[in-house]
């Protein structure tokens, strides 16, 4: 009889992960929809300049950063589809190869940050207008973040309701995923500002 | 109230001034060469501290610089 019953109860849970990946990309998405709304807000059409604009040091800082989370998020993707978020977790190589990336992601995070704070304490290198753009960067990353985490918790809410708990290593898949639409937004929010002149 | 337009005569003031290029009077008033250019092409209104280096550097008063067009 507990047989029986433990084998329903992993079916139950196999159909719960099954739904929850599909809200996963659902709270990707709405990150992803939620940038690109803000960055569409940002865009204003205006006459063409009389002189091409020189790049600043915190465009060329945040394109490096684009390009780089963007690598990375595909990586971390590429992994998920090819084995699952259950076989990313059981598998130890696989496991320690997600960890990595995701310590990569931080490690280039981090350093991207420490550069940015040492310009922010010199005037020539980031100005005024720089640090409008990064404040509605900031605006734009976190409402990119809120709606992607307000998905996934519904996600999660919709498809273990009936069994009461959450297999661990979705919170895995929930920071990562915050995590991506945050290294993605940010960026993507400085150059559109840039633009907005 | 309207919207006003900010003039100003910030590449006038820069040719007067030795032909001081973009890059050295971002510089001295501590801001990108970019905020320059645009400033100079009046897509960008400098916060009061910046429009007030700006008349410090030609030696002129801020109305000397800058002008509110209604």
């Amino acid at each position: 009889m507990s047989q029986i019953l433990y084998v329903a109860g992993d079916s139950d849970m196999r159909s719960a992960a099954l739904k929850v990946v599909l809200w996963g990309i659902a709270a990707l998405t709405a990150g992803l929809a939620a940038t690109a709304l803000g960055v569409r807000a940002l865009r204003v059409k205006s006459p063409p300049l009389d002189e091409p604009l020189p790049a600043t040091p915190m465009q060329r800082l945040s394109r490096i950063g684009l390009l780089a989370g963007a690598v990375l998020s595909a990586g971390l993707v590429a992994l998920v589809l090819y084995f699952g978020p259950e076989g990313t977790m059981e598998d130890d190589t696989v496991r320690i190869g997600f960890t990595l990336l995701l310590l990569a992601i931080l490690g280039l995070f981090g350093l991207l940050s420490l550069r940015l704070s040492i310009w922010m304490r010199r005037g020539d290198v980031v100005d005024e207008r720089d640090r409008a753009i990064l404040s509605g960067s900031h605006a734009l990353r976190s409402v990119a973040m809120l709606v992607t985490l307000a998905v996934w918790l519904i996600g999660l809410m919709e498809s273990y309701q009936a069994e009461g708990a959450v297999p661990v290593y979705w919170l895995y898949f929930v920071f990562w995923s915050v995590l991506v639409v945050s290294m993605l937004a940010f960026p993507l929010g400085i150059l559109f500002g840039y633009r907005r002149s | 109230m309207p919207k006003a337009e900010i003039r100003n005569r910030i590449r006038r003031l820069r040719f007067d001034h030795g032909e001081m290029t973009q890059q050295a009077l971002a510089e001295q008033v501590g801001c990108t060469r970019q905020t320059i250019v645009l400033l100079e092409q009046e897509r960008y209104v400098p916060s009061l501290a910046l429009a007030l280096r700006i008349a410090r550097v030609f030696g002129e008063s801020v109305e000397g610089v800058f002008e509110l067009e209604d």
